[in-house]
């Protein structure tokens, strides 16, 4: 068949079971779901999963210049297909498989690939304002990594479903907003490093660490500047009770003081971790600072699971 | 005639009956071939592992497909885990059915394979097209007039984007030509400045305007909006008139600006409605058109 230019092959969306082979002229498909065009010339096919799988058209196929056409029915490929070994029709269908299987994997990995580039633009954002807003937000992350609208908002959910943030209307609020540049510092670490971040705690710090909490919450003491002081009585009672007969030794809360999250009363230089828990009179801590650090080990671990 | 000579050429594909055990395929063989199973059961395993099952292949259930079309390696030992029947399609056999198949059905063959191999490579590849535009959303982030050295920005951003780091340093390059990036040297080291991060937005929607073809609204103005632009920015942005104020306001200094003229502006973004019809002017707006025009040379790379 002849098409003049300007005229539809088809469009997408529609119910098509032929292929086509263009013998000469161009045409051009374009699609709803992604900004590339495709460009069929002289030798091209065009609608092979069409053909093979009946589904319906993922593009909008228009002629360009005028061509010439050669439609391949179905009934043609079913009739050649009959006469074959039933082996051939399997391996079209393994084949026809493994492109989906791609196609999917690479969607998938550029998804997770924009995380840490959503991540940095949240992080640049809330550095500049309390309010973020989201087609600010998925118009940068496009221009920077080149991912659709739909899978920005897919990254936004997944983080929403972790409590990281919540989408209203056009803005974005966020519980903790520290927590999203946490987020970009220990993925990115892991990634050029090729290790676990130093921001990321080991069971025992974190329960530690949810024992501090604990007992400045217990103590309804205001803060001083967000720094609050505990009395290493309180933290050996509270972890009695909340780490299940637990005791805190010196040698546990070793990693939290070189880490600088939690600060002994003695002088760093001067203390002997082998000392015992009680030669320290209290510690001191950036509360938020450190409910920071736990709500970040309480996203970190289930972050990879959203995603995939 | 001629088909029934074609039928003559077909080499036709091995059935064999196995017993439970029996190894079907070996990574160390030369030979490629697809293993249909027809009936029993058959399990792929880690060669070094035997213990370990990759996969187990029921009735219908085929492999080695990628291995012989693609030259793709197959990792795995295949076993018989029942007594099976099976169908083995050798490169010889299936050369033969091949040569037989219409030439579109073969293109078909051949596009689908070639899809999932440029889908495939695609994965592992950066995402990113317009890579000038991509640094420059990136550069956009950082704080202004701070230095920053250029291997760690580099090395972040190669990251980001997975873009390789030549394709980088040629966009850093072509940012620093531009002025819209400040490199210099502290300790020998590298550094890079962003001297306005307001001024890489407007290089971006430069770009993103030449891209679609379109004109770039600060550079398209008129003569008499560039006076307008001009008057403006030298105005608070707290004067508050409804639109026939503005419009007087506008003709005092062009008696000839008609409504068509007002509409134009507002349409420009430079007036923004507040309570009761009334209009105040855009700050921000007013100062992104004077931006761009004063570094028109800069964001056009004319420089």
């Amino acid at each position: 068949m002849n098409l003049f230019e300007g005229q539809y092959l088809y469009k997408e969306g529609e119910s098509k079971d032929s292929l086509y082979i263009v013998k000469d002229g161009t045409l051009k498909g374009t699609s709803t779901h992604s900004s590339q065009e495709s460009i069929y010339g002289p030798g091209s096919l065009i609608g092979e999963f069409n053909l093979l799988e009946s589904t319906p058209c993922k593009e909008t196929v228009q002629v360009v210049e005028e061509a010439a056409i050669q439609e391949i029915p179905q009934e043609t490929f079913r009739a050649i297909l009959d006469e074959e070994p039933g082996w051939l029709s399997s391996i079209l269908t393994f084949l026809t498989g493994r492109f989906h299987i791609a196609e999917e994997t690479n969607q998938k990995n550029i998804r997770i690939r924009a995380l840490p580039a959503l991540l940095y633009i949240l992080k640049s954002h809330l550095e500049k304002s309390q309010k973020v807003f989201l087609p600010a937000i998925v118009k940068e992350v496009q221009v920077l990594v080149n991912v659709k609208k739909e899978d920005v908002l897919d990254l936004l959910n997944a983080l929403g479903s972790l409590d990281v943030l919540k989408v209203h209307g056009d803005e974005i609020f966020f519980d903790t907003p520290r927590v999203v540049g946490l987020l970009y510092e220990t993925i990115q670490y892991r990634a050029t490093k090729k290790k676990i971040s130093p921001n990321i705690l080991s069971m025992t710090e974190q329960m530690i660490l949810s024992t501090i909490m604990k007992v400045v919450r217990d103590n309804h003491e205001p803060l001083s500047n967000g720094i609050c002081i505990i009395s290493t009585k309180a933290i050996k009672t509270t972890a009695k009770k909340s780490m299940h007969g637990m005791t805190i030794t010196m040698l546990a809360m070793q990693p939290l003081i070189q880490r600088g999250l939690i600060k002994p009363s003695i002088p760093v230089e001067s203390y002997d971790p082998t000392q015992p828990l009680d030669a320290i009179g209290f510690f001191y801590c950036d509360f938020e600072k450190i409910m920071d650090m736990l709500e970040l080990n309480r996203i970190f671990p289930q972050l990879d699971k959203k995603l995939v | 005639m001629k088909m029934e000579n074609s039928r003559q050429q077909i080499i036709p594909p091995n059935r064999i009956n196995v017993k439970a055990g029996f190894v079907v395929y070996t990574p160390d063989s030369d030979e490629r071939s697809i293993v249909i199973l027809n009936d029993g059961e058959l399990a792929a395993r880690n060669k070094d592992n035997p213990s370990e099952i990759v996969f187990t292949m029921r009735p219908g259930d085929l492999v080695g497909v990628a291995a012989l079309l693609e030259r793709e390696p197959f990792r795995h030992e295949l076993v018989a885990t029942k007594d099976s029947t099976i169908t083995i399609v050798n490169e010889e056999c299936m050369e033969s059915e091949l040569q037989r198949l219409p030439v579109w059905l073969l293109a078909v063959i051949k596009t689908l394979s070639a899809k999932t191999r440029k889908m495939k490579y695609a994965s592992r590849q950066s995402n990113v097209e317009s890579t000038l535009k991509s640094l420059a959303e990136y550069c956009s982030h950082k704080p202004p007039k701070t230095p920053l050295y250029l291997t760690e920005l580099i090395q972040e951003y190669s990251w980001l984007t997975r873009l390789p780091v030549e394709t980088i340093q040629e966009n850093f390059k072509s940012l620093v030509r531009r002025h819209l990036l400040q490199l210099t040297k502290i300790e020998e080291r590298a550094v890079c400045k962003i001297p306005d991060p307001a001024l890489l937005k407007i290089f971006i929607d430069y770009q993103t305007s030449q891209e679609r073809g379109e004109p770039f609204a600060p550079y398209k103005l008129t003569l008499y909006q560039k006076k307008v632009l001009a008057l403006l920015s030298t105005m608070s942005a707290n004067t508050k008139k409804d639109g026939p104020g503005w419009l007087n306001f506008i003709k005092q200094n062009d008696p000839k600006a008609g409504v068509s003229q007002w509409i134009c502006l507002v349409k420009l973004g430079w007036f923004k409605p507040v309570d009761n019809d009334n209009f105040v002017i855009c700050a921000d707006k007013v100062t992104y058109f004077l931006k761009a025009l004063r570094y028109e040379t800069n964001i056009r790379g004319v420089v």
